[in-house]
């Protein structure tokens, strides 16, 4: 799978710096894959070193932003007309700088999109790290100042019933977010 | 080196700052006495502490998570602390939740405010597992900790001596991450180098770590912003291109990351069996059983206040009468004015606010203050967050909405826990269609007592019903923004009797001294009205709503003029104007269910109208009000003409 590729060579990339054909046919990418994504102009081949290309970038960020809105923000909905973006903006009150931040993230993310989970689906009693939030400047600061900043270690204490908040501990506190707001915050599950 | 403090030296200001619930108010009301006042703003309290012959003035702040801008509180707090006031700055700290009250701790000493940190809890944080070494904490933050508990005493004289001998120095900021350090760095050299004028005990290195995060309040108040504009955009950019978040998330994590290095110096896990509290914690947020709780607490709450309160509701007021009739006797002969204006207005109004704050109020404080300071009410907020989403508003809005059954003034009040002022505003119309425990009163007496208890319950279920649907519509038809829930969960704790009664004091004597005055006066007014022959005007003036559209009794109106005073007694006015307290003589079991609901909706008290204005603004509180009576008159008629097709 192209994306699935190019998913392990951002992650690559962030650990190593550099990333070579080698390094990447030794994450299990096949020779045919390869090629492709560089037949189709997504990675570029400057001596040894790789590197993504514009098209490589634009490619990665569409599959992680539908995966996104398909799987995991808007669970349910299918992608609206105007793109993820814009329908973001428009629906969870995002002003275009915020949303820019967002796209950087998600651009530079070392994780592979499909390990995200809401937080909202974090089973009782799991941990995890939180990745990115889906919001305006107002709820992020807010969550940030209860202790919610990227990277936080947060454990799932309960869940109320029918879409009621839900119990978090995170620095040894526990606080109660609305289910809305932790749909809206993605965390990487610790397994 | 700290100044020495002078026995004849002026007197020297203290205040308290801490995150919300952290036994601040507690620490206050104990080394304050029963000395204080309210403040200049009125989330604020001031009190005096004397110790060893010298007095100092001791000052509560709203209690806040952060010293940024986003909140009313956290400006007044901040403000506060900028204007140098205070001498000595106590942060109350609660241990066992130390990493998220150190980040506040972080944000003072950025300011370099002259800190002592009150380490309070620190029995809760044991129980939890958490030993904390507080000469370690004092080492790593660089100001003194005292170990304190506000409930017992223990540590507070410690606390006083502390301060007392010496006063605590100006704090050293924290240091931040690489990246972020050299731009606060840069930013400040280009403050003090380009002498950009700074208002008066700002610190330069604090201002840039402010514009590095956005303030714009911060940024209103420095006349030379232009000329730094582009180095602060460059900065800022700088941060967010190395970590790939915004400045201000980044800033926010670094003192984070600062306090999470202060906690791991100075504690240590110590094993702990699953304790009681955490058992009792996981029945009462429990899907089904904390339900049953919920439904269970409120009902011996309720059941509690209005049995005992009722009990000495009647006793005052009997009093009261037995003295009305002594002075009227003694005045009917001086002058029959006079004496109507003191008896009926004056005793009236006092008998009035203490008939009903006393037994009522004080009782429901002393319920609302057990339930807070055991940590309950914010397990009932988290229950009922769903149900309250379909409102526009969250499960911290059940807490007002609570106290509304009580008494409107402090529900009101409680509307400021919401964040945004939309919420306020919804939550403020809603609460006051709450029956407080006057209009209990009228609930119980005419319907309870002549259509039977299933109609007086059916009125309490109509009224969550408008309040729900009023809720809905205006969430609606108010611009702006709700934030979802975001509420912390304290630990369950145990409760100390003496603290509750001492809240339950405070809070009971704000009330009598807001609402007191308000209430004598409206009885002087009306016992002046009705001398002068105003009252039998204003009832056929009111006859087109009461009679033409209500289809009530002319009467009727005179329990909706007393009403405007305070509830409950509209009913004994009635009885007194129609010369009997027995009113299915004068009202037939329809007119008496819808008296009995427009009762329960029409206007609020004076007292609850006063508050309204303070909190709300004049023009607010009268759309509250229009509000208040287009719903009464719309249900009232409404179910008039029900009843009457089911064949009432």
């Amino acid at each position: 799978m192209i994306h699935e590729a190019l998913e392990i060579f951002v992650i690559l990339k962030n650990k190593l710096l550099e990333v070579t054909r080698a390094d990447l046919l030794k994450e299990g990418i096949d020779k045919p894959t390869y090629d492709s994504l560089i037949s189709k102009g997504l990675i570029e081949e400057d001596g040894l070193k790789l590197s993504l290309t514009k098209k490589g970038e634009d490619f990665l960020i569409s599959h992680r932003e539908g995966y996104l809105h398909d799987r995991l923000i808007d669970k349910g909905n299918s992608l609206p007309e105007v793109g993820a973006s814009e329908h973001w903006r428009r629906c969870h009150r995002i002003d275009a700088d915020t949303l820019a931040e967002f796209y950087q993230r998600l651009r530079n993310m070392p994780y592979h999109i499909e390990d995200l989970l809401p937080l909202a689906d974090l089973p009782e009693g799991k941990t995890g790290e939180i990745i990115l939030m889906v919001g305006g400047r107002g709820m992020t600061r807010r969550l940030c100042e209860m202790g919610l900043t990227p990277g936080a270690k947060v454990r799932m204490v309960k869940k109320a019933p029918v879409g009621g908040p839900i119990i978090l501990e995170v620095r040894s506190t526990e606080i109660a977010i609305g289910r809305g707001l932790a749909s809206k915050m993605l965390v990487k599950p610790e397994s | 080196m700290a100044p020495a403090i002078g026995e004849s030296g002026p007197q020297l200001v203290l205040s308290l700052v801490g995150n919300p619930e952290v036994g601040k108010s507690t620490l206050f009301n104990s080394i304050t006495g029963l000395n204080y006042w309210t403040g200049k703003t009125f989330e604020t309290k001031e009190g005096i502490l004397s110790y060893k012959g010298r007095r100092f003035k001791v000052i509560d702040l709203p209690g806040v998570y952060s010293l940024s801008s986003y909140s009313y509180e956290e400006l007044i707090t901040r403000n506060f602390i900028l204007s140098g006031e205070s001498d000595a700055i106590i942060n109350v700290v609660d241990a066992s939740s130390l990493e998220r009250n150190l980040y506040l701790t972080i944000q003072l000493l950025e300011m370099g405010a002259p800190v002592i940190v009150a380490l309070n809890f620190v029995e809760v944080a044991q129980r939890k597992g958490i030993k904390i070494d507080s000469d370690e904490l004092s080492r790593s933050l660089g100001v003194p900790v005292v170990e304190i508990n506000a409930i017992t005493g223990r540590g507070i004289d410690d606390l006083i001596e502390r301060f007392a001998s010496s006063l605590p120095s100006k704090s050293k900021r924290i240091a931040y991450g690489k990246e972020v350090e050299s731009a606060i760095c840069e930013l400040r050299d280009e403050i003090i180098g380009r002498r950009i004028a700074l208002p008066p005990k700002y610190e330069p290195e604090w201002v840039a770590i402010k514009l590095l995060e956005g303030d714009e309040e911060i940024a209103k108040k420095i006349d030379g912003l232009p000329l730094m504009e582009e180095k602060v955009v460059s900065l800022r950019s700088e941060i967010e291109r190395i970590h790939g978040e915004s400045a201000s998330t980044v800033i926010s994590s670094e003192r984070y990351f600062a306090s999470n290095k202060s906690v791991l110096r100075s504690t240590s896990p110590i094993k702990v069996p699953v304790s009681r509290a955490q058992r009792l914690d996981e029945l009462l947020t429990h899907r089904i059983f904390g339900y049953l709780f919920l439904v269970l607490i409120m009902g011996v709450m309720f059941t509690a206040i209005f049995a005992f309160g009722g009990y000495l509701s009647a006793l005052i007021d009997g009093g009261f009468e037995i003295a009305s009739q002594m002075v009227a006797a003694a005045l009917e002969m001086i002058d029959p004015l006079l004496s109507a204006l003191i008896v009926n207005g004056l005793l009236f109004g006092i008998g009035a606010a203490l008939s009903i704050a006393l037994p009522y109020i004080a009782t429901f404080y002393m319920a609302i203050s057990i339930l807070e300071d055991s940590g309950y009410l914010p397990r009932a907020a988290y229950l009922l967050d769903s149900l309250m989403h379909k409102i526009g508003l969250h499960g911290k809005a059940f807490i007002p909405m609570i106290l509304g059954y009580g008494c409107s003034v402090p529900a009101c009040i409680g509307c400021r826990l919401m964040e945004t002022r939309k919420e306020r505003l919804i939550l403020g119309s809603l609460v006051v269609l709450i029956p407080c425990s006057a209009r209990t009163v009228i609930i119980l007496g005419v319907a309870g007592q002549y259509l039977g208890i299933l109609a007086a319950l059916a009125i309490y279920a109509l009224d969550i019903v408008i309040v729900l649907g009023i809720g809905r519509i205006l969430f609606k038809s108010i611009p702006g923004e709700s934030v979802g829930l975001i509420m912390e969960i304290p630990k369950l704790r145990r409760i100390s009797p003496k603290i509750v009664l001492k809240r339950t004091w405070f809070n009971t004597k704000d009330f009598v001294s807001f609402c007191l005055p308000l209430i004598v006066v409206g009885s002087i007014i009306i016992e002046l009205a009705r001398f002068l022959g105003l009252i039998e005007g204003a009832l056929y003036a009111m006859s087109p709503v009461t009679v033409g559209i209500l289809g009530l009794p002319v009467a009727a109106g005179i329990a909706m003029i007393f009403g405007l005073l305070r509830k409950e007694l509209a009913l004994i006015m009635l009885a007194t104007y129609v010369g009997t307290t027995d009113f299915s003589l004068i009202m037939t079991p329809l007119q008496m269910a819808v008296f009995t609901i427009v009762m329960v909706l029409y206007v609020p008290c004076i007292a609850t109208i006063g508050v309204l204005m303070r909190e709300y603004g004049n023009k607010n509180a009268a759309y509250i009000i229009a509000l208040d009576l287009a719903i009464a008159l719309a249900v009232g008629a409404l179910a008039r003409l029900a009843l009457i097709a089911v064949g009432f």
